[in-house]
């Protein structure tokens, strides 16, 4: 559950949403409309300059961004961010940071709960190592791997930070039919799982197919909202997306 | 009261000099994003030429040395824009940055050998000039360095602001890549803005030799008040660097005489941090 | 894949035992010397490693907290005659704390700016060192008075002695090398990297930034602090040089060229650019010029350091790199 106002002029101009838990939900529109800015704007990556950030209840506007996440909202990034020289596994190990309590002189004196605790994150990566098919590459670092291969990476390691909400951005730009297809049966699998999602990305088809409820934005603003079908066939959707038919129209 | 006078004139006199070579390294970091720390060797380089200039035609040649020093730091920043920062500026950008530290280390280090390792003096002409401004008094040298500065900064502000070329430095420093799409030549650019800024740091080096020691290391502490100038102006603004660098040079002033002459350094470094430390997010212009 | 011993940690542990038995070999006293110096270094540049190679912080001023290190040890024995092991513990104390108390606003500031910072802070803690001769000597600090005989379990040791002091840096740098790498293979040292590769990435990942660097801070003060408490005892006299700017300078030079992340560039960079070069007394004057010109054809062709271009050049060889 998550409501957002913004009253930024720029980016985001006083947009007004709710996502119900456990939907997946998504974020569409053309270049810059600011998309990824919400996203920015729920993780607080970014200043809000109006209105209210909720997630489950509480106001997150303006906590810090790890915080945000410890809090279990985790954000993808669009392009391939990763830790480029770390290798697969301790890679997604990344994400059990902030679900560790591991301390500085447990880790110095090796006590055994902290052992315990470190094996228990090696299982739980490898579990999502395999999950997200990357078994192959359990040693390698991350940037040799393929661009699939990363987002497919990036995913993990989001979700081993055992995330309520998962924010998607672009996940399966520049990825060919079958690494979709893979890609696509991942997120649904993290839906059935429980886990809301927020999914921006440009590829209708997967978008229709895939989520419950979608909002499309322009220039900033939101043009509607509600499930695929009826956003499909907004006339302002057709326009943003399409052009304005009016004036060509002789009536 | 009279002193207050003078020390606002020393603060703005070592201001200027502080000027140019933050302007140097604002213009390099505009369109490179790497703090140049070798200007601090450029600027050492400068005094060294008018050192050898005087020592080996005469005081009243003064002024030749400009010569030199236009057609070596020309030279120099050329070589080490391409040998240096362009195969680095791909890499983390830290990389430039160590380069830039490298280079300066190349740079002190040789003119320790070609130099040698003393302190020395020179002086010019203009240094035995006294002029009176009411209660302050001022060697015609020292004025000069104030003087030229101003030239250099209102010149440096007409380049970039209101010519054509001055555009396409602004524009390779925004954002490269679009700046190429519209067909300027962003290497040029860089280039160009190199040799502009390694003349700024050689004049001051023959500005301020006659008016202060000259040795391998006289441009470490500059370049590092230099770039704090700079990041507490604007990286990239011209006006921040002129500006900035009067303060500064006010600030070491008034401090010296009013506070402690001992610890005159540590007044630069101390605002630095102090400055750095209440903007926490760094500070943002780039 | 924990559990098997690592090909690399064999050659350290072969290395490790070439260290110990280096002084039943080598009987001249300058030589133990100048390898109870190169000791020190590598303490010295491993702190500095954990900050620059594994969190990625460029750190220009880090010879101030080998320098505060030196000098609270030296002025505690000095001054209020506390023996050297509490004064040691002092010193390391209070270096953190004023580390820690420094980092807090400092670690927030990215990039040059950090570097520029720590360069700022290190030149004064030098400048001020140099002026505040009541307390600090001024110029030199000397009669740090040497290590005293001990009684241990029937055996009488000399601390004092060449060979003694030996030991004491290699066991301090086995300590040292054993913390770190205990730090790093935990999440602790996870969230170092991931700040050194990403640091949007590991915040969006729920990684507190500012306080694993503040960490990596406080560690690598108090480890370089340790290490300039050593070296004020072996040196027996101290100078305000030993925490500015061109000590800062050359052991950022070290770790660059030997290889950040690496033990095994924290072994290069002070071979390579401290041991060497004191034997080649004709090049002394030129050594600024050769750190200068080795850091720029390292950062330009081989960013890795020596330590990361060997490992390189096959994942077979990068096994046994330690």
């Amino acid at each position: 559950m998550l409501s957002v106002t913004f009253g930024r002029l720029k980016a985001v101009d006083n947009i007004d949403f709710e996502i119900q838990a456990g939907e997946l939900f998504g974020l569409i529109g053309p270049n810059g409309a600011g998309k990824t800015t919400i996203f920015n704007a729920i993780t607080n990556t970014v200043p809000i300059s109006g209105g209210s950030v909720r997630f489950m209840g509480k106001f997150i506007h303006g906590t810090k961004p790890h915080e945000v996440a410890k809090m279990g909202v985790v954000r993808i990034f669009q392009s391939a961010t990763i830790f480029t020289k770390t290798p697969v596994l301790v890679h997604i190990m990344n994400g059990l940071h902030c679900r560790s309590t591991t301390t500085y002189w447990g880790a110095l004196l090796r006590t055994p709960s902290f052992k315990k605790e470190e094996a228990g994150n090696r299982k739980r990566a490898r579990e999502l190592l395999k999950f997200t098919n990357l078994e192959c590459v359990e040693d390698q670092p991350a940037g040799s791997l393929s661009w699939a291969q990363q987002k497919r990476l990036m995913l993990a390691t989001a979700l081993s930070v055992d995330p309520k909400l998962i924010l998607l951005d672009e996940p399966i730009a520049g990825m060919n039919a079958d690494e979709i297809a893979e890609m696509i049966e991942l997120i649904k699998t993290i839906r059935t799982n429980g886990i809301t999602t927020i999914v921006i990305d440009h590829n209708m088809k997967v978008m229709m197919n895939i989520c419950d409820r979608m909002m499309v934005m322009n220039f900033g603003q939101k043009l509607t909202e509600g499930p695929p079908e009826t956003v499909a066939q907004d006339p302002r959707v057709i326009e943003a997306y399409l052009g304005s038919s009016k004036n060509d129209q002789s009536q | 009261m009279g002193e207050f006078f003078q020390y606002t004139a020393n603060g703005l006199i070592t201001g200027g000099a502080y000027g140019l070579l933050a302007l140097a390294m604002t213009m390099i970091y505009g369109i490179l994003s790497v703090p140049n720390f070798a200007l601090g060797g450029v600027y050492a380089i400068g005094a060294f030429i008018s050192f050898y200039v005087i020592s080996w035609m005469g005081s009243a040649y003064y002024l030749l040395s400009i010569i030199p020093v236009v057609i070596l730091t020309g030279i120099l920043a050329l070589i080490t824009e391409k040998l240096v920062f362009r195969p680095l500026h791909d890499g983390p950008h830290t990389a430039g940055f160590i380069g830039a530290l490298g280079l300066y280390a190349i740079l002190e280090g040789g003119g320790n050998i070609l130099f040698g390792p003393t302190w020395r003096t020179i002086a010019s002409p203009y240094n035995d000039v006294i002029i009176q401004i009411g209660p302050v008094f001022l060697t015609l040298q020292r004025v000069l360095i104030l003087v030229i500065c101003l030239i250099f900064a209102t010149g440096i502000f007409y380049l970039v602001y209101h010519t054509m070329i001055g555009k396409m430095i602004r524009a390779s420093s925004e954002n490269k890549d679009v700046a190429q799409l519209m067909g300027i030549s962003t290497n040029r650019m860089t280039s160009l803005t190199f040799i502009v800024g390694y003349l700024l740091a050689g004049i001051a080096g023959v500005l301020v030799a006659p008016t202060a020691l000259v040795g391998a290391s006289m441009g470490l502490t500059p370049i590092l008040k230099a770039f704090i100038v700079v990041a507490l102006g604007g990286l990239g603004s011209v006006t921040g660097a002129i500006v900035g660098g009067f303060i500064l040079g006010l600030a070491e002033d008034y401090g010296a005489a009013y506070i402690s002459s001992m610890y005159k350094d540590i007044f630069s470094f101390g605002i630095f941090l102090v400055v750095l430390l209440l903007m926490p997010k760094g500070l943002y212009r780039r | 894949m924990e559990n098997i011993v690592q090909p690399r940690t064999i050659i350290f542990l072969a290395l490790g035992l070439m260290a110990l038995v280096i002084p039943l070999i080598v009987k001249s006293n300058y030589w133990l010397y100048m390898l109870t110096i190169l000791g020190i270094f590598m303490i010295l540049v491993s702190s500095l490693d954990l900050l620059y190679g594994f969190t990625g912080l460029a750190s220009l001023g880090h010879a101030a907290f080998f320098g505060i290190g030196a000098y609270c040890t030296a002025l505690f024995q000095l001054k209020f005659g506390f023996p050297f092991l509490v004064s040691l513990i002092i010193g390391i104390f209070l270096t953190t704390l004023f580390s820690t108390l420094i980092g807090w606003p400092m670690l927030r500031i990215r990039g040059p700016y950090f570097a520029l910072g720590t360069l700022a802070f290190g030149t004064i803690i030098t400048i001020i060192i140099h002026n505040w001769d009541e307390l600090t000597g001024g110029v030199s600090l000397s009669g740090i008075p040497l290590l005293p005989k001990v009684e241990l379990l029937g055996l009488s040791i000399d601390f004092a002695s060449k060979r003694s002091y030996y030991y004491i840096v290699i066991f301090s740098l086995f300590l040292t090398i054993l913390i770190i790498r205990r730090l790093m293979d935990s999440k602790i040292g996870r969230a170092f990297e991931s700040i050194r590769e990403n640091q949007d990435l590991a915040v969006a990942l729920g990684v507190n930034s500012l306080r694993y660097k503040l960490i990596s801070f406080a560690t690598a003060s108090a480890i370089a602090a340790g290490a300039g408490g050593l070296y004020a005892n072996y040196m027996g006299a101290i100078e305000p040089e030993i925490a500015g700017s061109h000590m800062s300078f050359n052991l950022l030079v070290m770790i660059v060229v030997g290889g950040p992340g690496t033990i095994t560039g924290t072994i290069i960079g002070p071979l390579l650019l401290w041991f060497v070069p004191e034997f080649l007394e004709a090049a002394q004057a030129y050594r600024p010029l050769f750190f200068g010109l080795l850091l720029l054809l390292v950062i330009i062709f081989m960013p890795m350091g020596i330590a990361g271009r060997i490992r390189a050049i096959d994942p077979r060889i990068d096994r046994w790199i330690p």
